[in-house]
């Protein structure tokens, strides 16, 4: 039952991160490698809240957003004048960015969220306090299960409120043709560092729900195997709607534990696994380009 | 409402515009003209912000507030990015365009394509969007409306749910305008508005743009080619010609021709030697048989059989037998009915055919089919060989030649580099031969497609397939490329030039 839950709280945590990449990729039409980062930010950001200052789940989840969406900037400004392989380039300096500030901002025997030592480097945070929500500690299993079901809801509550504004079809012109869209008085580059600022911020939250889900964090989440994995949900789900990169992370959260009952043998299986989800993604990418129920193609 | 002094712009070297002052006024109808290369869509991209002039200034004085850039910028002007020279800004000054490619958002429907426009609009706002989604979706209620209204006095009541990319090219052309409208232009700068439209799709956007001067007060700028030119008569207040980087402004005696050009109304009848173009006389030659040939949906198909290249026992060349081609779920060649097949089509060795055929009838997609482009069913016989399963490159070397519209060049190789792949290459190009084809003009890289594709020719048998061979060449130039489509080495000639209807020069 337990190992369920387990599940239900690592989809709830995927969906929200692809869906707000999906807010980047396939509304924008901007291919970013930097995701993983924003998403570790706010672990981050929570964990230090939490463990040096006793701030509850909400309001620490809140300032990782705040700090992630600042941090965007960085590479949504670049956006302005860089498109396709030049941009995903700085989206993976961004990333390579973060990564080797959350492993190199340490030094031993400085305590854990001081200028000296913010992110305890390789080693990691240990001891993430479970969640506090209005002075009640989220315990359970169940209890975090639901907790984050409520966390994801609100965030997706969030999205479709986008998802249906004229903030939205303005993103879809900006992706279509840009300088048509500028032609028309539309600040695009507005529209480009809103949108990142909203997707890394929500990226974050759910970074924060991860940290407090498995109380431990190392900069491996913000890694670009991580990043690439975010991106294959939308890829696989498919871009540019609500439903694709749901089913995007469901198939990559389930497709390994799926392969885990296959009783491979111990020597292989993880190499196995990762052959077969390889081989996955090559069928799919010749197949269905625009991903399982996605309505667009990258370029 | 808008006043340019002293605009200046040099690509690597080579002086486009060299002082050129400009001065616009409430409700004139500009007429932008000058030979290929003169610089017109420059000027066009820098009153517009598309593209940062070396130096001068620009005055916009359309809306209330009124606007001054100065050229070349200062370091610390870029510092604020509220301050740039970018055409969004300048759109909000009251400058509207429309591009000749149209450039409408093709997965929106039309009414998305007009509301999106709509300047100001909160729900724009992420955060207004979020707290407030009712105030949004109260201005949206008003705007879908609007532009239903806008819609239907365009002549497109009806289509306001179909996709932008699915409607004809003339609509489009109309939809483009509307949204510029909507986006608040007090001045709209129309590139090439008429271009590659037939009668019908002429005449819709004339009266649309007549609508617009009169009802609306709109200043328009209008660049056009220069067949499509006669048509704007009776709009045009002001004449602009570009020449040697420098700009003249005349006033028309206009005001008493207000009744269209008279070409307009005569019917769109086949070809009577008289109203055909000069090129076709020369692609005729003396002596040649011509034979007219109706296909099916307005088309027509003009065999030239010259006593020099044909002969009568000569075997088919290019057999098309029940071609259907479709682009996504629409089809665009062939099943016009559930009981007709595909289209049929035969080309003799030895002869040069025209095909003319009325906008959106499929004319770029014959051509990318026979040349392996696009996935087409049916068979398509090449010197009695099916080809339609091979490939684009198995084709080539079999002796077809397929010669695109402009866009067939790479962009970004100098134009030496571009004829090294090629070998033979003519003179009047090569005086260009280190500026890179992206700097080209339209017309210029027509005519550098026309010299590139003449090396590819092999000797016998082949057949040269032209798609739009005369499309952004003025007069001199057309004569020029049909001079070297009839010199090539290929047996046959294979053209399909856009709507002839426009091109009523003649000898």
């Amino acid at each position: 039952m337990n190992y369920i839950l387990h599940l239900l709280v690592y989809f709830n945590i995927y969906v929200i991160v692809a869906m707000s990449l999906n807010l980047v990729v396939g509304y924008c039409g901007l291919l970013t490698l930097a995701h993983a980062g924003f998403y570790a930010i706010g672990g981050y950001t929570y964990a230090i809240l939490a463990i040096n200052f006793g701030w509850e789940f909400i309001p620490a989840a809140l300032a990782g957003a705040a700090v992630a969406a600042m941090l965007s900037l960085f590479v949504s400004v670049s956006a302005w004048r860089l498109k396709g392989d030049y941009f995903v380039m700085v989206t993976l300096a961004a990333q390579a960015l973060i990564f080797s500030l959350l492993y190199n901002w340490t030094s031993p025997g400085e305590p854990l969220g001081s200028l000296k030592n913010l992110t305890n480097g390789p080693f990691g945070i240990t001891g993430i306090p479970r969640p506090v929500l209005f002075g009640w500690r989220v315990a359970t299993p169940a209890a975090f299960a639901i907790f984050s079901t409520v966390i994801a809801a609100a965030c997706l509550f969030v999205l479709w409120r986008l998802k249906t504004s004229p903030w939205a079809r303005l993103l879809l012109s900006m992706r279509e043709d840009e300088l048509a869209a500028r032609g028309l008085g539309k600040n695009t580059r507005l529209a480009k560092v809103q949108a990142f600022a909203i997707a890394s911020g929500l990226a974050a939250i759910a970074g924060a729900l991860y940290a407090a889900h498995v109380r431990y964090l190392d900069p491996s989440s913000a890694s670009l195997d991580e990043s690439i994995l975010m991106l294959s949900m939308v890829l696989v789900g498919g871009l540019g709607n609500f439903r694709g990169p749901a089913l995007g992370a469901a198939i990559l959260i389930l497709l390994p534990e799926v392969l885990r009952f296959l009783h491979l043998p111990d020597a292989q299986a993880a190499n196995l696994r990762l052959l077969i989800y390889g081989l996955l993604l090559v069928v799919m990418v010749h197949v269905r380009p625009q991903g399982l129920a996605g309505e667009y193609r990258i370029q | 409402m808008l006043r340019a002094e002293g605009l200046r712009k040099a690509f690597g070297g080579q002086v486009v515009l060299d002082g050129v002052n400009v001065e616009l006024h409430r409700g004139q109808v500009v007429l932008l003209r000058g030979e290929n290369g003169s610089g017109k869509t420059t000027l066009l991209n820098i009153l517009t912000g598309n593209l940062e002039p070396d130096a001068g200034s620009i005055h916009y004085l359309a809306d209330g507030s009124p606007r001054t850039y100065r050229f070349p910028r200062r370091w610390w002007q870029e510092l604020n990015p509220f301050d740039h020279f970018v055409p969004e800004f300048v759109a909000r000054e009251g400058m509207g365009r429309t591009w000749q490619d149209v450039r409408l958002f093709g997965s929106q429907t039309l009414r998305e394509n007009i509301t999106v426009a709509e300047p100001g609009h909160p729900g724009e706002n992420p955060l207004m969007a979020l707290i407030a989604p009712a105030r949004s979706a109260r201005k949206e209620k008003q705007l879908r409306d609007q532009a239903d209204t806008v819609l239907s006095r365009f002549g497109l009541a009806g289509r306001e749910d179909s996709s932008a990319d699915k409607i004809s090219l003339g609509q489009s052309k109309r939809v483009a305008i509307a949204r510029a409208v909507a986006a608040g232009a007090k001045i709209l700068f129309l590139d090439e508005p008429l271009a590659g439209l037939d009668r019908q799709g002429i005449a819709d956007v004339l009266s649309l743009l007549k609508t617009l001067v009169r009802d609306h007060t709109l200043t328009l700028v209008i660049v056009e080619h220069v067949f499509n030119q006669p048509h704007l008569q009776g709009l045009v207040t002001t004449d602009w010609l570009l020449e040697s980087g420098k700009l003249i402004s005349s006033l028309r005696q206009g005001g008493e021709q207000s009744q269209l050009d008279p070409s307009l109304s005569i019917a769109h009848h086949p070809s009577p030697i008289v109203s055909r173009p000069a090129w076709f006389h020369l692609l005729a030659g003396d002596n040649a048989e011509i034979i007219d040939e109706p296909l099916t949906r307005g088309a027509l198909l003009t065999r030239i059989r010259r006593p020099d290249r044909f002969k009568p026992d000569n075997p088919p060349i290019l057999e098309i037998r029940d071609l259907v081609v479709k682009r996504g779920p629409r089809v665009v060649i062939g099943g016009e009915s559930s009981t007709t097949g595909g289209m049929n089509l035969t080309l003799q060795t030895g002869e040069i055919a025209i095909l003319q055929a009325p906008n959106g009838w499929g004319k770029s997609s014959l051509f990318s089919a026979i040349c392996g482009h696009i996935h087409s069913v049916g068979n398509v016989l090449f010197r009695g060989q099916d080809i339609n399963l091979k490939r684009s490159w198995d084709r080539a070397r079999a002796g077809l030649v397929g010669v695109g519209s402009n866009d067939a060049l790479f962009p970004s190789l100098t134009i030496r580099d571009a004829a090294s792949l090629l070998p033979s290459i003519s003179t009047t190009i090569r005086d260009q031969s280190t500026s890179r084809i992206s700097s080209l003009s339209g017309g210029e890289r027509q005519r550098a497609v026309m010299h590139f594709s003449n090396t590819r020719h092999t000797p016998g048998s082949s057949l040269a397939i032209y798609d739009e061979p005369f499309a952004m060449l003025d007069h001199a130039a057309a004569i020029e490329a049909a001079r070297q489509i009839v010199n090539t080495n290929s047996s046959t000639i294979f053209l399909i030039p856009s709507s002839l209807a426009q091109q009523k020069e003649t000898v």
